[in-house]
């Protein structure tokens, strides 16, 4: 990982410094763009654009980059793959293959109508994530539990209370 | 000790809950900062912090997909050989004096379009004059070898004597 020196003599526009910086993480790039574009032109493509984003504006983007924060490759790769959905955005249509679409936004037999009153709060942002994975992404405990960083025990607590209060939610509403 | 998470009631809950959240659902929210989704993925975040990137992610989980290939990448996991051309193009990217960012980009595949187009289409042409040419020595040739036959079944058929000029001329005179 790049040290603290090294990135302030990258910062200050030392050639050797820049270069040493993309021989050491343009492959960090490439596979962190890996997935979202088809592998060849198109991800070297994205690795140069990322590379641009970061030193353009005198290194405006990478001076934002805090070490105590997050490690350096960490923060790449999510700067990487903001880039490259930003870059799908731009030269995609917008539109949704039906395949991506899960499978429950489809049914239109469904015409219940909900009153627009939820309390916002009901369900915390990690219940309602823990919800959207396991129910529309299809995922299961033990895959939820590896994304988000937890055991799987913790994800079914989760899922566990998030139900708890959805059903006493819909009780008090009458349904 | 948590309920089994396959039991047809949950998922019906929460596609209610999903259904009435859409509806009363207001502006969609930014993205945040880089820095923070890194550390979040590293961990690293209090419970505040965490629970504002898992509200972001819980609308649009395939971010997911972003943490866990960093979380990845962090731990160890294999980085792609940077292939010499994306080093070249990105070393020439900062000038390394003042951070100014070159211009310097692959050439597009338009550009090679185009001169496969013009290598067909000169091909195409030089195929057309050669046929035309080749056409017009055929009817010249025809011409002159067909000249003298045309004349001489003309005149077969003048002095033809079931259907000739003279054989009707004949049967006048008999008349």
């Amino acid at each position: 990982m790049a040290d603290g020196s090294e990135l302030k003599a990258l910062i200050s526009g030392q050639k050797g410094a820049w270069d040493a910086f993309v021989r050491r993480y343009a492959g960090l790039l490439l596979s962190a763009v890996r997935g979202l574009v088809r592998e060849g032109a198109e991800a070297e493509d994205l690795v140069q654009e990322v590379f641009v984003r970061l030193c353009k504006d005198d290194f405006r983007l990478l001076k934002t980059y805090d070490a105590n924060r997050a490690g350096l490759s960490t923060w790449l790769t999510i700067v990487a793959r903001s880039t490259a959905r930003d870059a799908q955005r731009r030269h995609r249509p917008p539109s949704t293959a039906i395949d991506d679409v899960p499978e429950m936004l489809l049914a239109v037999t469904d015409v219940h109508h909900e009153p627009l009153k939820l309390p916002k709060d009901l369900l915390s942002p990690r219940q309602q994530l823990v919800l959207t994975l396991l129910y529309e992404k299809d995922m299961d405990v033990a895959d939820v539990a590896k994304s988000l960083g937890v055991d799987p025990q913790t994800v079914r607590s989760t899922h566990h209370k998030a139900m708890l209060k959805l059903r006493a939610h819909f009780a008090a509403e009458g349904g | 000790m948590s309920e089994p998470l396959d039991s047809e009631r949950d998922p019906a809950l929460w596609r209610r809950w999903r259904a009435a959240a859409a509806k009363s659902a207001g502006r969609e929210m930014p993205a945040p900062d880089p820095l923070l989704v890194a550390a979040y993925a590293e961990g690293r975040l209090s419970e505040l912090a965490a629970e504002r990137v898992e509200a972001w992610l819980a609308e649009d989980p395939a971010r997911l997909e972003d943490v866990r290939l960093a979380r990845e990448l962090r731990q160890g996991g294999i980085a792609l050989p940077a292939p010499e051309a994306v080093l070249a193009r990105a070393s020439v990217l900062s000038d390394g004096r003042s951070g100014k960012v070159l211009a310097f980009r692959r050439p597009t595949p338009s550009g090679r379009s185009w001169r496969v187009a013009a290598a067909w289409g000169s091909m195409a042409a030089s195929l057309l004059v050669t046929g035309l040419i080749g056409f017009a020595l055929g009817t010249d040739a025809y011409s002159s070898l067909m000249g003298d036959r045309q004349e001489m079944a003309l005149t077969q058929e003048l002095f033809d004597p079931p259907s000739g000029f003279f054989s009707e001329l004949g049967e006048e005179s008999n008349t």
